[in-house]
């Protein structure tokens, strides 16, 4: 089923691609211009899909690659999702919080995501790492990171 | 100034005070990532592009290789005492490690690894020192065809070798070279895919995308792993010598792995998992009890842990001498080195010899630092499996978040990796594997041009590429592994991939 879908998604690439690069303008001067390798890559694309419709649906392939196949697992997305979704409102809450605190709050509560045993040990680590790494990239790497509107 | 004499030379840059903390930093942070799981060596190294763009490219180079080759001293610990490896080419060293620890041998297990990995890392900087530059004066003499073909076979060797299905590497190739093509084009300067997005219009960074698929993929997987997989640890007790007999049993394994992974190092594709199922399959069939194995026999340790660490060094020589690298965490070393300016090839011998002989010359050094860590030092690096896994992986994603952030202030960079995390972790779900996508990703626009180049001269007749006869060599030897490749899919499976299995 996941080979069947990567091949969808995969013609769906193909086809989004090779219609960009008929888009692209060509000039007169340049002899090959910049489509002809998109071209190739297009018709990459597709021969590497090809090959794999033939692992997928050729005869002669073996049983335990369709078990393979059938054996791709997501015992904990739900989990995942959350830290994805997680570190999204993180990226988001860097600029008007400011570097310290969301990263605090974040490393805060992923660590209790993964382990709520812990509470006091994931505050002190999140606190303390997030005002380390602060003063090591301003101070000694100087870089620019925001403070947030709290502590400014 | 004669070769032997830049070699000599660029011992006087790696024994340089400043170079030599880096290597060690290097090397100490390359322990540290190997034994730590969730965390590889090329996230590691893109972790540190972005950190290191103030300091001086050799240093920064010296300490990125030392993280390189230092995580393969590092992936042994998790592998005996605690049946999962660190590091994918210590897979085999768990087989026989693990079954050594039960027995109450870790001590001798870890140390015929770290004996091992020193003995096969310094053979392979030496491999490296001679190969290096007879195979970098062959290769002025390639024209940008013979350039464009010999990119070609090393990507088609990658994604033939790497994971499950050849199929899936070549579809990762591809996605590489699509990333690679975002952006304005080199020769017209016309955008090309970028989407309206005014970002995209210098490409896609090397250093998000990186960072994306292997640190965040790679802790989404450790984070899904930390819920389904508990594994027991073994505490390392005992004295960390070796018997005379274990010496024994080991010295003919470590000699072989050491020439063997060097070989197979050299050649693109394979790199340092191959190079140790190889040693391992090649002891299990030359030993005199084979009956030991999987029960703890010593040379299943030894001869992959020197392998792996020997094809490591080896993999550097197609990346310093030719520009091409030939496995997933040198093409982020070669990344490192396009970011600090340098372009790797035949060039760069001649034009920053400090560079290459100082970067090379570090190595041996480097090994050194490594045996002490990981002989009588391994105590404090074994704690480091105390560390807990809960706060380990938010670190791994908050360090990725800030070294992305602080190079540009973006956020919009930050979901850009985070995209690419999501891709990473999706593609190990489903075994496309993603060494083949860097490498097309870092190759992808010298790919491009050489082709360009190479077409542009003979007013567009691709019969240059087949012109020269180093051009029909290496066209036969990609057809011949295409060829191959297809024959066992369609004919054999890929069960027995390389026969190793």
């Amino acid at each position: 089923m996941a080979n069947i879908v990567i091949m969808g998604v995969g013609l769906i690439v193909a086809a989004l691609y090779c219609f960009a690069a008929t888009q692209i303008p060509t000039t007169a001067g340049d002899p090959i211009g910049p489509r002809t390798f998109p071209y190739l890559i297009s018709l990459g694309l597709l021969l590497s899909l090809g090959w794999m419709a033939v692992e997928q649906f050729g005869k002669r392939r073996l049983a335990q690659q369709a078990d393979e196949a059938a054996l791709v697992q997501w015992p904990k997305l739900h989990v995942i999702g959350t830290v994805i979704l997680g570190t999204a409102v993180y990226y988001a809450l860097i600029e008007p919080l400011g570097f310290p605190l969301s990263t605090s709050l974040y490393l805060f509560a992923l660590s209790t995501l993964l382990d709520a045993r812990r509470l006091v040990l994931n505050a002190v680590v999140a606190v303390c790492f997030s005002a380390s790494l602060y003063f090591l990239f301003t101070l000694v790497l100087k870089s620019n990171l925001p403070i947030g509107a709290i502590f400014s | 100034m004669n070769d032997f004499a830049q070699i000599l030379a660029g011992f006087s840059v790696s024994l340089q005070p400043i170079n030599l903390l880096y290597t060690f930093i290097g090397v100490l942070m390359g322990t540290a990532i190997g034994v730590l799981p969730g965390i590889g060596p090329s996230a590691a190294i893109a972790l540190l592009i972005p950190i290191s763009y103030g300091l001086d490219p050799t240093a920064a180079l010296i300490m990125m290789a030392g993280v390189y080759y230092g995580a393969q001293y590092g992936g042994s610990v998790t592998s005996i005492l605690i049946n999962t490896p660190g590091e994918s080419s210590s897979v085999m060293t768990a087989i026989e490690g693990h079954q050594m620890a039960k027995k109450g041998r870790a001590g001798a297990a870890l140390a015929v690894s770290a004996w091992g990995s020193f003995i096969g890392g310094t053979a392979g900087v030496i491999g490296l020192t001679l190969l290096s530059v007879p195979l970098m004066k062959f290769a002025l003499s390639f024209g940008p065809a013979e350039y464009f073909m010999v990119m070609l076979v090393a990507l088609s060797a990658v994604f033939t070798l790497s994971g499950v299905s050849p199929a899936k590497g070549m579809f990762a190739t591809m996605l590489g070279l699509v990333i690679a093509t975002i952006g304005t084009d080199l020769q017209t300067g016309q955008l090309r895919f970028t989407m309206g997005v005014l970002s995209f219009q210098d490409g896609i960074d090397f250093v998000i995308v990186v960072v994306g698929l292997f640190a965040v993929g790679e802790v989404l997987i450790a984070i899904e792993e930390y819920f389904t997989k508990k594994g027991a640890m073994i505490k390392l007790s005992g004295s960390l010598m070796m018997t005379r007999e274990e010496w024994r049993r080991s010295l003919m394994p470590i000699t072989r792995g050491s020439i063997l992974g060097f070989i197979v190092g050299v050649l693109p594709g394979a790199g340092a998992t191959i190079a140790s199922l190889m040693s391992y399959s090649l002891e299990k069939n030359l030993a005199k009890r084979p009956e030991d194995f999987g029960k703890g026999a010593i040379e299943g340790v030894a001869g992959p842990e020197t392998a792996n660490n020997a094809a490591s060094s080896g993999a550097m020589v197609p990346l310093l001498s030719l520009g091409v690298p030939g496995s997933g965490s040198t093409a982020v070393m070669l990344g490192a080195f396009v970011m600090f300016g340098i372009q790797p090839g035949p060039m760069l011998f001649a034009t920053r010899p400090d560079v290459v002989w100082g970067l090379v010359n570090s190595m041996y050094v480097g090994n050194v630092m490594l045996l002490i860590l990981n002989l009588p030092l391994i105590f404090l690096f074994v704690r480091l499996l105390y560390v807990p896994t809960g706060l380990l992986l938010p670190i791994v994603l908050v360090l990725s978040a800030v070294g992305i952030y602080a190079v540009n202030n973006a956020v919009d960079e930050l979901y850009l990796c985070l995209f690419f995390g999501i891709l990473g972790y999706v593609f190990r779900k489903v075994d496309i594997p993603l060494a083949p996508l860097v490498l097309a990703l870092v190759l992808g626009k010298t790919m491009e041009q050489s082709f360009r180049q190479a077409m542009t001269i003979s007013d567009g007749n691709p019969a240059v590429f087949v012109k020269s006869y180093l051009g029909m060599g290496l066209a036969t030897i990609g057809i011949v592994i295409l060829a191959l490749t297809l024959y066992r899919t369609m004919f054999k499976g890929r069960s027995t991939k390389l026969g190793l299995s």
